[in-house]
């Protein structure tokens, strides 16, 4: 079927059939592989974008549902080379080991960020607590994505 | 204390965390060739069953279907990681064979998970589809699938066609390997003690839960060379087993290491999807692609030993160690893999943690019908550390000791060779100890009691290298190449799954030579390219790949430094490298940049710069027959830690919730501290998992019931503690480079013990065995109170 | 070993209207499979746990049913396909029905929330559905939809058994309505093993108290315990009509023994029954302060 999509931006004209998930298009279809499967459950966020602002798991989530969405993957984030401060501060803060979960949570936190500025560290976790991290414990995450606010409020 | 360092001791940002946070960083689902199909295996759904016919030929009309094998496509040579051990102990084991598994079964399975057929086709949907359309006949066999049953007479025998008559080598009661070490005076050491414990523990069967499941990629050339893209730890290791496994010579195999989403162990040895990618990928001219969906992977990737360690330890009044004796019942699932190493390991944590010079210990690996165990990060110390540091503390309670007090009589010295005769060059468990429990205010809460919360403490040790994985050998070569502009290139065949191995070995060469951390390039496990590194395990590429990289980077140095001088007219010993110049000391205006000399080498003297060493570890086989070796051991050094745990008790659910962990690590030189750090943090959480949560469950037929992410429990982000910073104690090491040792490894390794004795002063109740789960703290503590105890089944 | 990368192939359609959507699902019945959020079907179709529809119906954009209204006398009503995020954002719910904001915030993550719809939740009968506990104490109504008939039902007719409700393989859900409940407290407490789980057991309270601490309402609900959610008649009838008193949490633990809890490798019956005393105690507490507030 003909569809649609706008990621990062930017319209792509597809033909995909209907039981194809939106995180294996945008990983096959479009070469957007930042978001990656990391289960068939819906368990691990890792699939995790953005859609009309919300986070979602792209792996449960049909591509042909969403047409006239705005949809931002983690390659959406860097500005012309510059990276987003969520990203820059993972890399300062250590919260990065061997980054498969990486892009859902930069995703996740984005989308924690932009509806609420101010979390306070319970506040991220719960937020966060639908990605799964194998490497990092978490503690730097947290500490990454409260950074990341503080510099985003002053902006 | 970093004064003298430039980059080493940094908490320098990781190398490739730039291509990891935008999304670039390719992992083998992501790496796409052209042309590539798509390999999905088709697994036995029976815990033991012969296999009587297969019937391929649906599936082979199903259109988009490429090939279909099954064990008569494939070389039939069987493998296990276990026979490169095993080939050095000939004549001296009980089997010369070891090798036990094909990468697809012919003749039975044994696990539910087992692999019995192949497919590849054109994309991932026909090759899914395919697999529903491969009929398999099998005769269902008994199963068993608790250790201690399968060694009883008459339970299945899994291993039945390993079997030679007359002889008993233990398989006749599914043990795969066994052995008895002796230390010292074991009854003389006993009746020195005024009191003797003894008790018995159970570990679960934890996964590593890699956040990347397993998979590779195959490829043949037209020439027969062939290429496997691979998520791994160890890649030279991998093209010798490989090699072997396809009756092939190496130089016609090139392994190359993809980015690494995950490993804890687990990839670490050669994997049956491995072989049939391969054999798919000949057959149909195409790459081929297998990647496992998380339930394959929870199932049919190893898993950490589940063990019953019986212990039993003599002490004076005093609290002085006399006599240890331990009995560890390894539950190895349906194949050898590794074999011992965990077993092995567990035996040689009993002499080593503490002074025991009077030791017994017997340890069994039994086969059962269940998912495989393999390596996981500490390799049979956490189990055997979980039954010591459980029961210090109640030998501690039971002497009226601090438990703290208790440990520093007993632990570990620098200087001391141990029991088994590994010598201790670095050593900094008392003061890990010591800061750890000052750090915590462990005195103050122990003594001022907050209702329902508890402390507890618990040590490890661990080894930094091993030597007798892969012979009689402990290397790593590396090239150092000092480029003509006068950047650097390093090549190593070493793996990052993530702990940060690039990143420190980058710093350890600009720090040798003196250049920018940000002009040094590392080029890592690529078979072709890097020289062999035997990978990433036993805390081993800090200390063995950074001395080769070291080493290297030396040896490169000097080419250069010969250069600078001849074209300064100072001799090398007077010229220093720094800010991309080279100066002599006494003079810095007398100074040429780092790419003029290089230039010079290359296009002037015709010099090349290449350092290059293979280190190996200046150390001796453990023999694993007698558990002895001669000092300094199999290791180049040891690691130390000590852990305190704060939890609170819900006392009505029997919640555990972990409120905070201070942990003290010897690490050596710490080479970057942020990264250190991180890998205690992640250590901690597979350490709080496994104490609280984790395991592998089966229903009766051998089936994994919780083979999902939602319910292989682990701990959310939102039930982890912040983790305070953590101590890290520098024993400057003699033997790692700038005195490093490992650090990421061990830290899981007395987490369990630290939580179930915090559980203990919290609410007086010792659980014994993990995951320590609500139900089992209410129910001892209902029986604690003497009220109607719960049913019986645990949970 | 069922678990698939891909889901199996369907026809698909996304009707525009709830009547479309009826239709087509009336002429399809069990070979048509409604799609809302996503979140438990298509991972029954990933883990072989769901034959594979012959029409997938995508009602997800049918925004006619994504609502939450409420007034003093009809109460709230909620479109089937509101997403749990909305839900648990209204300030009608957080303010008179907090017990399912706390349902919400115990079991979704931020992704599942923004994804799961309140329809989906229910429709598919799993026994651990949280939204059913609190659903089952504020006496929540359900509007199902056919072709060209609708009719209500109780909450407490929908579930059969496990995974089975009583819709018709041609109906939909569309609505819930929850009566206004006035000067009645209400609580819900869920016991998991980590902060991401289905969870072992949910409790849910709805209490109503004279100025003489007479107690005219009291529902008890509990969920994933046991095989399905459902109300504990025994306890509301023997409590209803008293006066609160100390004793209260100890009479309801004991008849609490006379249920029957699920006994499965997660937990014994015996410690869900421990856990379903100790979550009642609690909803209990919370309830009667949320009552005596007013």
């Amino acid at each position: 079927m003909k569809i649609t999509l706008k990621v990062n931006g930017r319209i792509h004209e597809l033909d995909v059939n209907p039981n194809r998930t939106l995180l294996e298009v945008l990983r096959e279809d479009m070469d957007l592989i930042g978001a990656k499967c990391g289960c068939q459950t819906g368990d691990c966020g890792a699939c995790t974008v953005i859609i009309d602002g919300t986070p979602i798991l792209s792996c449960l989530t049909l591509a042909i549902s969403n047409e006239d969405k705005e949809i931002t993957t983690v390659e959406g984030l860097t500005n012309d080379g510059n990276l987003h401060v969520i990203q820059r501060k993972f890399i300062d803060n250590t919260a990065i080991q061997c980054g498969y979960c990486t892009p859902g949570l930069v995703m996740t936190a984005k989308a924690l960020l932009d509806t609420n500025p101010n979390p306070t560290d319970e506040q991220i976790r719960d937020y966060i607590r639908g990605n799964i991290c194998r490497c990092t414990g978490y503690t730097k995450i947290v500490d990454a994505i409260r950074s990341a606010a503080e510099e985003l409020r002053k902006q | 204390m970093n004064s003298e360092f430039k980059v080493v001791g940094k908490s320098v940002p990781r190398l490739d965390g730039l291509e990891k946070v935008t999304g670039e960083a390719r992992y083998i689902d992501d790496v796409k060739l052209s042309n590539m199909a798509f390999g999905k295996i088709l697994r036995s759904p029976h815990a033991h069953a012969k296999i009587i016919s297969i019937d391929t030929s649906k599936a082979e009309k199903l259109p988009g279907v490429l090939a279909v094998i099954t064990a008569k496509d494939t070389p039939m040579i069987k493998f296990c990681l276990y026979q490169w051990i095993a080939e050095h102990y000939k004549g001296r084991l009980p089997r010369e064979d070891y090798r036990d598994k094909l990468p697809l079964e012919n003749y039975k399975v044994r696990y539910v998970g087992d692999e019995v057929a192949a497919v590849a086709a054109v994309d991932m949907e026909t090759a899914e589809n395919a697999l529903s359309l491969i009929k398999v006949k099998y005769e269902r066999l008994p199963i068993v699938l608790d250790p201690e049953e399968a060694m009883k007479p008459g339970a299945p025998l899994i291993h039945d066609e390993l079997l030679r008559p007359g002889i008993q080598d233990g398989l006749e009661r599914n043990i795969g390997i066994s052995f008895v070490y002796k230390y010292g005076e074991i009854e003389k050491g006993f009746k020195e003690a005024d009191h003797v414990f003894e008790d018995t523990f159970h570990t679960s069967q934890q996964h590593h839960v890699c956040m990347e499941t397993h998979g590779a990629i195959a490829a043949w050339d037209k020439t027969g060379r062939l290429t496997i893209w691979a998520s791994t730890q160890t890649a030279s290791p991998l093209r010798m087993e490989i090699s072997k496994a396809l009756d092939m010579p190496e130089h016609l195999i090139r392994v190359i290491s993809v980015k690494c989403g995950g490993g804890f162990g687990s990839k670490n040895e050669m994997y049956p999807h491995e072989i049939i990618a391969t054999i798919l990928a000949k057959k149909t001219g195409r790459p081929v692609k297998i990647v496992y969906t998380r339930e394959e992977d929870f199932v049919s990737s190893r898993t950490r030993h589940p063990m019953i360690v019986q212990l039993k330890t003599g002490v004076t009044k005093e609290g002085r160690i006399t006599a240890r004796y331990g009995k560890v019942i390894a539950d190895k699932g349906a194949y050898l893999s590794q074999g011992p190493g965990p077993l092995f390991t567990a035996g040689w944590v009993m002499t080593s943690l503490y002074r025991v010079e009077n030791a017994l210990y017997e340890g069994y690996s039994v086969f059962t019908n269940k998912p495989y165990a393999g390596a996981f990060r500490g390799y049979g110390n956490p189990q055997m550390t979980f039954a010591i540091e459980s029961q210090m503390d109640k030998i501690a309670e039971t002497l009226h000791m601090d438990p703290r007090e208790l440990r520093l009589l007993n632990a570990r010295r620098q200087g001391d060779i141990t029991a088994s005769g590994c010598e201790v060059k670095s050593c900094g468990l008392s003061e890990c100890i010591e800061r750890v429990t000052d750090a915590s205010g462990w005195k103050k809460k122990r003594q001022q009691k907050t209702p329902r919360h508890g402390i507890g403490m618990a040590c490890l040790t661990h080894v930094s290298g091993q030597r007798g994985i892969y012979g009689d050998a402990d290397l790593c070569g590396a090239f150092v190449i000092i480029n003509d502009d006068g950047t650097v290139t390093v090549l190593t065949g070493g793996s990052d799954m993530g702990q940060g191995l690039t990143t420190v070995l980058a710093q350890i060469a600009a720090e040798e030579i003196g250049v920018k951390l940000e002009d040094v390039r590392m080029v890592m496990g690529d078979t072709d390219t890097c020289p062999m590194d035997f990978g990433e395990y036993a805390s081993r590429g800090t200390l063995v790949a950074g001395n080769a990289v070291k080493a290297a980077a030396a040896d490169a140095k000097k080419g250069l430094l010969q250069m600078a001088s001849e074209m300064l007219n100072e001799s090398p010993e007077n010229l220093t490298i720094s800010d991309r110049k080279i100066s002599s000391i006494k003079d810095h205006n007398k100074s040429l940049p780092i790419s003029k000399v290089a230039y010079y080498a290359y296009f002037e003297k015709g010099v090349s710069l290449l350092g290059r060493s293979v280190w190996d570890a200046p150390t001796n086989l453990l023999d694993l027959v007698t558990g002895h070796t001669k000092p300094p051991g199999p290791s180049p050094a040891y690691l130390f830690a000590a852990q305190v745990a704060e939890v609170e008790v819900d006392p009505e659910t029997g919640y555990v919730k972990v409120l905070n962990f201070t942990c003290a690590h010897d690490v050596g030189k710490c080479i970057n501290p942020a990264m250190v750090e991180s890998q205690i943090d992640g250590a901690l959480h597979q350490g709080i998992g496994y104490a609280l949560t984790e395991g592998l469950m089966y229903n009766k037929n051998g089936r994994a019931v919780n083979a999902t992410l939602g319910e292989y429990k682990m701990l959310s982000a939102s039930d982890m503690p912040p983790l305070s910073r953590h101590i890290i104690v520098e024993t400057i090491d003699p033997l790692g480079p700038y005195g490093a040792k490992g650090a990421g490894e061990c830290a899981l390794v007395p987490t369990a013990a630290a939580v179930a004795n915090a559980i203990y002063d919290a609410v007086g109740v010792r659980i014994t065995t993990l995951p320590i789960t609500p139900e089992k703290v209410l129910r001892a503590l209902k029986q604690k109170e003497n009220s109607v105890p719960l049913k019986m089944t645990l949970k | 070993m069922k678990e698939r990368f891909t889901i199996p192939r369907f026809d698909y359609c996304a009707p525009g209207s709830v009547s479309d959507a009826v239709r087509i699902l009336g002429k399809y019945g069990k070979t048509g499979s409604l799609l809302a959020g996503g979140t438990a079907l298509l991972v029954d179709l990933k883990r072989g746990d769901q034959v594979p529809p012959k029409m997938m119906i995508d009602i997800g954009g049918l925004r006619a049913l994504d609502f939450v209204k409420f007034n003093q006398r009809n109460g709230l009503r909620i479109g089937a396909l509101t997403r749990l995020s909305r839900l648990l954002q209204s300030q009608v719910v957080q303010r008179h029905y907090p017990a399912i904001a706390d349902a919400i915030r115990g079991m979704g993550t931020a992704q599942v929330c923004n994804m799961a719809t309140v329809g989906g939740n229910l429709g598919g009968g799993s026994p651990c559905s949280d939204l059913a506990v609190p659903f089952l104490v504020l006496g929540a109504r359900l509007t199902l939809r056919r072709h060209r008939k609708e009719r209500r039902v109780a909450i407490e007719d929908l579930y059969i058994r496990p995974y089975k409700t009583c819709l018709n393989a041609n109906e939909m859900l569309t609505e819930i309505e929850i009566p206004c409940l006035k000067n009645s407290g209400m609580a819900f407490e869920r016991f998991g093993r980590t902060a991401v789980d289905l969870g072992l057991a949910k409790v849910a309270i709805l209490i109503r108290l004279g100025a003489d601490r007479k107690c005219s309402l009291f529902r008890l609900a509990i969920g994933t315990a046991m095989k399905i959610p459902k109300r504990i008649e025994n306890v509301e009838k023997l409590l209803t009509g008293k006066t609160i008193d100390a004793t209260w949490s100890h009479q309801i633990a004991k008849m609490l023994e006379d249920e029957e809890y699920v006994d499965d490798w997660r937990a014994s019956s015996d410690y869900r029954l421990e856990i379903c005393k100790v979550l009642t105690k609690r909803a209990l507490e919370k309830a009667v302060i949320m009552a005596e507030a007013g």
